[in-house]
Parts: C-alpha cells; structure tokens; sequence
C-alpha cells in the first residue's frame, strides 16, 4: 500500500466516524408531516406528480409482510434510504479521490470533508428525515458516478425519469450538477464522444422538461374527487394519526398555486436570506474566487464556455426560491452544487480546476487565522433545515421579528 | 509588530485572529443562547435577575477575551500558530457553555470570571495579590469555586513558586487559601452552599460521551508526560499538582451527576492549563504541544477536525434533553 493510498485509508475511516457522530448527533426520530403527506399520493389518484414514491411503498406494502402504509413503516423506509444516501455519497467522495491526481489528493480530502460537514446532517434532521430530496441526490450522484466512469451511462436517462417521477424539484435543484458535467463533456470532451454526450443531454433534458411540464399543468384533473381519500391517508400516515400538509396537497392534488396561502414564509426568507449571505459571505467570497479565476485564467473558448456554464449552472435554483420558500433545501442543494462541481471536475482531471484548486488551498495556508474559522464557522450552521435556513439564522429571525418589538414595548 | 502594555506582542495576525474570534463569539451567541433563564441557588438574588446576568456573562466573555489576548501576545513567533488553535480549542467549550438555559445564570460564570481574571494577573505577573481577593469574593458568590477556579490559581501560584523561587508566591498562595476557606465559611453560615446540580445528561449518556471523547485522553497523555522528563523534583512536583488540580472539581460533579459540567471542566481546566503554561513560556508544555502536534498530523488526515469535533456536542448535545445520543441508539 502506498503512502498516498494508506492516507486515503485514514481519511475514510476518520469520515466513516464523522458521518456515525453526525448520526448520533443530529438524528432526530422524526418525520415532519410534509414528509409523510406525499407517501398518500400514487398513481392509483392517475399519473400525478410525486406519486412514485407512495406508489412504491404500497407495492411493498404488497410484497412483505410488514406495515409498510404507516407513519413506522415510512420511517423504515426513510431510514434505509439515509443509509443509501450515505453509501453513494462515499462511492462518489472514493470515486473523485480516485480518479483525480494524486498531487491535489490532500486538497481534495479537504473539500469532501468540508462538504460532509453540511451533507451528513443534512438529511437527519427532522424537518428533512425522509425528505424526497434525499431520493434525487442519491440518483443524482449515481448518474455523475456512472458519467466519471463512462459506464452505463445512458442509465442516467431512467434514472431522471424516476427522479422526476418521485419529484418535479429534480429540475430545478439536482439535475444541474448532471447536466452541466454532460455539457463539460460536449465542450471540452473528445470528438468521438462528442455525439453521445450531445444526444444523452438531449435525451434526458427533453425527457425531465416534458414530465416537468406535464406534472405542472396537466396532472390535477380529478383533483376535486381525490382530495378527501387523499387527506385520508395523509392522516393515517402521520405521527398522531391527524397531521397531514395541506399546502402540499392543495399544489399538488387541487393544482391551486400556494404562494400567498406560505406568504408567512415567504416573510421568514426575506428576512434570513440577506443575513445568511452576508454570514455566508466567507465561502461566498471563497468559492466565487475560484470560479472567477478559473474562468479568468482559462484561453481555450470551449473550455471558458464550459467554466460558465458551471459557474452559472446554480441558477437553476432561482425559480424555486422565488416561488418556494424552502430556502434551507435551496441553500443546501446551491452548497453541494459547487463543492461537487469542483469536485468532478477535479476527477474528470482537469488542468485549471487543479491549479485553482491548488492555489486556494495556498491561499487558505497563507491566511491560517482564517483557514482555522471557516471548518469551525462551518458547524455553526448545520444541519439546514426547511424554510428556516439553519438555526443560527433562526435566532436572527427571532431577534428581529420577536424579540426586539418585545422588548421595545 | 506592536508591543502594547505589559509586554505583549501583538502581531498583525494576532489581531486579525482575534477580530474573527470575535466575529465567532458573537455568532456562537445567537446560535445557542436560550433565552431562557432557570431557577439557580444564589448567595444574592440580585445575582439572579436577568439583567445581571446578561451583565456578568458579557464580562465573562470580555475577561475571556482578555485572556486570550494575554496568551495569544505572551508567546513567541514560532508557538504563535499552536497558541491559536489552543484558543479555538477552548473556545469550543468556553463559548456555548454559559449560554445554554441550564447554565446560563449559574453561579460558575462568576467564577469563572474571576479566575481568568485571576490567571491573567498571574501570568502578567502583575498585581499577583489581588488574586487573593478574587479568590474571597469567588468563594462567597460561588462556594464550589474553591474546587474548580480556586485549585486552577493555587497550582499555578505554586507553579510559579517552584519555577521563580520566590517567596512571594508562596504567601499569596496560602492568602488565596486562606481567602478561599473564609469565602467559603462565610458562605456555609450564610446558608448559601446550596450547590447547584443540572442533571442534564443520564450516566448511560456520559458513558457513551467518554467513549466518544476517548482520543482526547490519548492526546492528553502524549501532551503531559514529557512534563516529566528530566526536570527537578521540585518542578516535577509542580507539574503533578497542576495535573491534579482539575481532580476535584470534575469529580465532585461527576459524583454529584452533573455530567455536563464534569465534561466542560475537565476540558476547560486542562486547556486554560495548557494555554497558561505557553503563555508563561513553559518548555516542557512547548515541546508536549509540538510533539501532540506532530502525532496528530501523522494519525489525524484533517489536522483540523481534532480542533472542532468536541464543537459537535457543545452544548446541545450534553444538555439538549431532546437530542441525547441515548435517543439514537436504544430508542426513545
């Protein structure tokens, strides 16, 4: 065993510790009713949005001899699914420090850890336990394994289908990652793979917009007739047996649009998100630096144009913070976007990522009052939850809408 | 470079670290500061009002911040960089702990002011006599200061003794005993010795805790036994009581089921004992500190996280009754 491959070794026996204190630390047992109330849909209500997932669960339901349509049998599945989660996540770290060079293996160790420290909590909290998003990172991060791989790649076109299948947010907050790593191999990839890469983008972005489209616009016709047996089963899934999300089935079931009906926290983002970017503003500062500079440094036009599509590429979140108030999800998915992004391009070896990468971490030895905050600042932060960012945004939050009228009165 | 008062170096960095401590203290603040003040044994109720101890906790974060300010201008360049990531270290516990609404109003964070007061004075070595008037107003606030903060000043005042051969120290530490004994007199007769329990965290927890926290022991013994190695019987006298001193102060709350605070003591003292002893440019806490250094860089592939792990369970772990790891491994 080499050197390298020993401190490889270590560094994932010390992350496989990380992710098991994570769990002990921030496990919540706990699943929210939002997270409940969508295994009420399937596609017995007709081809509705987010049915897959209730869907399954009432074929398993079928084929075990288990409670699977309960609040304990969803928990089950949540649970198993957060493993998964876990698993891919760490095929991905072992398959970028794998494939990248050996001389930034330090820097990119420090990076996966950076990322796990908001990725392992992420998803055990309970407002996000058992949240569909967990589905759509696990499929996301499987297409970009396969992609880096160069295997099976026209996998990735089922695979968004399902993600599209189990939620319509795919197109907004995880495909990014998949289809800006599919135009990096258009732009900057060999010629001979230059049409299959074309017709893979093309295939799977004609296929997630139409089922996008589909699900927006067509897919509420007997709304009305379904609402009470949806609520129904909402009920019986949850916790107490009464809990169910009804924003979520007015949108999804009714179609009706809920963006005054979660006006309130619409108020909660306004308010949190410009103190979340200026307390942000370090990695803001940072992860800007390194696009700018590697877009800067860049001559060749192809790969330039490859370097703003992926600098760009996070704005597909916009509509969704927008029109939704989640902005804790949003945040995490912006977060996971870049450092991923850097990442693969790192396994996809890449020239300028290498060198940018190289000098930040330069940057962050030379600046040691700094690099020794932003680990520790990380923390402070975790886990993001739903339409509160974090709970250090909350106390904000708290300070200006609560606690100052309080005490000026 | 600038040489500010009492002889410390604070460099560009040394300042720039501090502002982004700052910045940090600020903002570990409002992630767990509770709002909430709860019921704590006083020796004065005007102790316990809540504007007095917003008051007191501010201070106790300006004397901590004036601590590490002493520690951080008293070393020399080459240490400067250890100094630092002692700093983080201590904050992890030192910030989050008496903000949390278990201790947030307790007693302790008197006493603590009062010893980083104290331990400031001592390393400056200025004003030393004071210490013993810290230690008299400590003891008849917060009676069981006598074995946390009152310990931490006696062995450095008889570290400073053995190390100086001074008289001097010897009488201020026998004054500080003296003061701490009648501080705690007058606090018995007074009907005051109440001494204030938060159990927050269940012996099964605790366990599970020390197990968690256990490459911190390793860490600690690769640190402190080159402390006596070829070193005076006097000195290695010293060195003993210093590592004793965090004894009963841990055990007196491990035994009285206080888990919580026995973790914040048995961190904070060693830490505040470790950055003490760099600050007063102790040898064998330099070479201790380079070779734990040199250990966990061999062992630890993010050299940082040996730093921010303990951050994890501070405090919302050992205190939050709702997220204790029991809840996670044997159910609720």
């Amino acid at each position: 065993m080499t050197m390298n491959e020993k401190e490889n070794r270590n560094f994932f026996v010390l992350l496989g510790v990380f992710a098991i204190v994570c769990v002990l630390r921030y496990y919540d047992h706990f699943i929210v009713s939002v997270n409940t109330t969508v295994f009420a849909f399937s596609y017995k209500l007709g081809f509705i949005s987010r049915g897959l997932s209730g869907t399954a669960l009432r074929v398993l339901n079928v084929l075990f001899p288990y409670d699977f349509m309960s609040y304990d049998g969803i928990g089950l599945v949540s649970k198993v699914v957060t493993i998964l989660f876990f698993v891919i996540l760490f095929v991905f770290y072992a398959t970028c420090l794998k494939k990248c060079v050996k001389e930034v293996h330090q820097n990119a160790r420090c990076l996966i850890f950076f990322l796990s420290i908001f990725a392992f909590p992420m998803f055990l909290s309970a407002e996000n336990f058992g949240r569909l998003d967990v589905y759509l990172l696990i499929i996301v991060i499987l297409s970009c394994i396969l992609v880096l791989y160069e295997k099976f790649e026209w996998f990735i076109v089922p695979l968004s289908v399902v993600a599209m299948l189990i939620h319509p947010g795919y197109v907004f907050m995880d495909i990014n990652i998949l289809l800006v790593l599919l135009l990096y191999k258009i732009l900057v990839g060999s010629e001979k793979k230059r049409k299959k890469y074309i017709a893979l983008f093309a295939v799977t972005f004609f296929a997630v917009s139409a089922l996008f489209l589909y699900f927006e616009f067509f897919s509420h016709p007997q709304g009305l007739n379904v609402y009470e047996e949806v609520v129904a089963t909402a009920k019986s899934l949850s916790d107490n047996g009464q809990n169910y999300h009804d924003h979520l089935i007015n949108h999804d079931i009714l179609g009706e649009d809920v963006f005054w009906a979660e006006w309130d926290w619409h108020i909660v983002n306004f308010i949190e998100f410009p103190i979340f970017v200026v307390l942000f503003s370090p990695y803001i500062y940072l992860v800007g630096r390194f696009y700018w500079n590697l877009i800067q440094k860049e001559q060749e036009r192809m790969k330039k144009g490859a370097y703003i599509i992926i600098a760009l590429g996070a704005g597909t979140i916009l509509p969704e913070m927008i029109l939704k108030t989640d902005y804790g999800r949003y945040m995490f998915a912006i977060l996971f976007y870049y450092i991923a992004c850097v990442l693969i391009l790192l396994a996809l070896g890449d020239e300028g990522a290498t060198m940018q990468v190289k000098g930040l971490m330069r940057y962050l030895r030379n600046h040691m009052t700094l690099s020794i905050f932003l680990i520790m600042y990380a923390f402070l932060f975790v886990p993001f939850r739903d339409f509160h960012i974090s709970d250090v945004l909350e106390e904000f939050y708290d300070m200006i809408i609560v606690h100052l009228p309080y005490r000026a009165l | 470079m600038s040489r500010g008062c009492f002889g410390l170096r604070m460099e560009k960095n040394d300042r720039m670290f501090l502002v982004m401590l700052a910045f940090f203290a600020i903002l570990c603040m409002s992630r767990f500061y509770d709002h909430a003040l709860y019921f704590h044994p006083a020796s004065f109720p005007v102790l316990q009002s809540y504007s007095m101890v917003v008051l007191v906790t501010t201070a106790y974060y300006v004397v901590l911040f004036m601590f590490y300010a002493v520690c951080v201008g008293k070393v020399l360049g080459v240490n400067k960089k250890l100094m630092y990531y002692l700093v983080v270290f201590c904050s992890v516990f030192t910030f989050p702990m008496f903000l949390q609404a278990n201790y947030f109003g307790t007693m302790d964070v008197y006493a603590c002011f009062f010893t980083l007061m104290g331990v400031c004075l001592v390393i400056l070595e200025r004003g030393e006599w004071i210490v013993s008037l810290l230690g008299f107003v400590s003891a008849c606030i917060c009676p069981m200061f006598v074995f946390s903060g009152g310990c931490l000043l006696i062995v450095f005042l008889f570290y400073k003794g053995c190390k100086k051969e001074k008289k001097k120290y010897g009488c201020i530490g026998l004054l500080l005993g003296v003061a701490e004994a009648m501080g705690f007199l007058i606090s018995y007769f007074r009907g005051s010795l109440s001494m204030d329990v938060q159990v927050t965290v269940s012996l099964r927890n605790f366990v599970l805790m020390v197990i968690l926290m256990s490459p911190y022991l390793l860490m600690a013994v690769t640190c402190f036994k080159c402390f006596f190695r070829d070193v005076p019987r006097k000195m290695k006298i010293a060195y003993m009581m210093i590592l004793v001193g965090g004894i009963p102060s841990v055990a007196m709350y491990a035994l009285r089921g206080d888990f919580a605070r026995t973790v914040f003591y048995v961190f904070a003292y060693y830490v505040v004992v470790l950055l003490t002893l760099m600050a007063m440019r102790d040898e064998k806490a330099e070479i201790g500190l380079l070779i734990l250094k040199g250990e966990i860089l061999r062992w630890v592939p993010i050299p940082a996280v040996v730093v921010v792990y303990p951050f994890l369970f501070m405090t919302l772990w050992i205190s939050g009754a709702h997220e204790l790891i029991v809840e996670t491994v044997l159910g609720q």
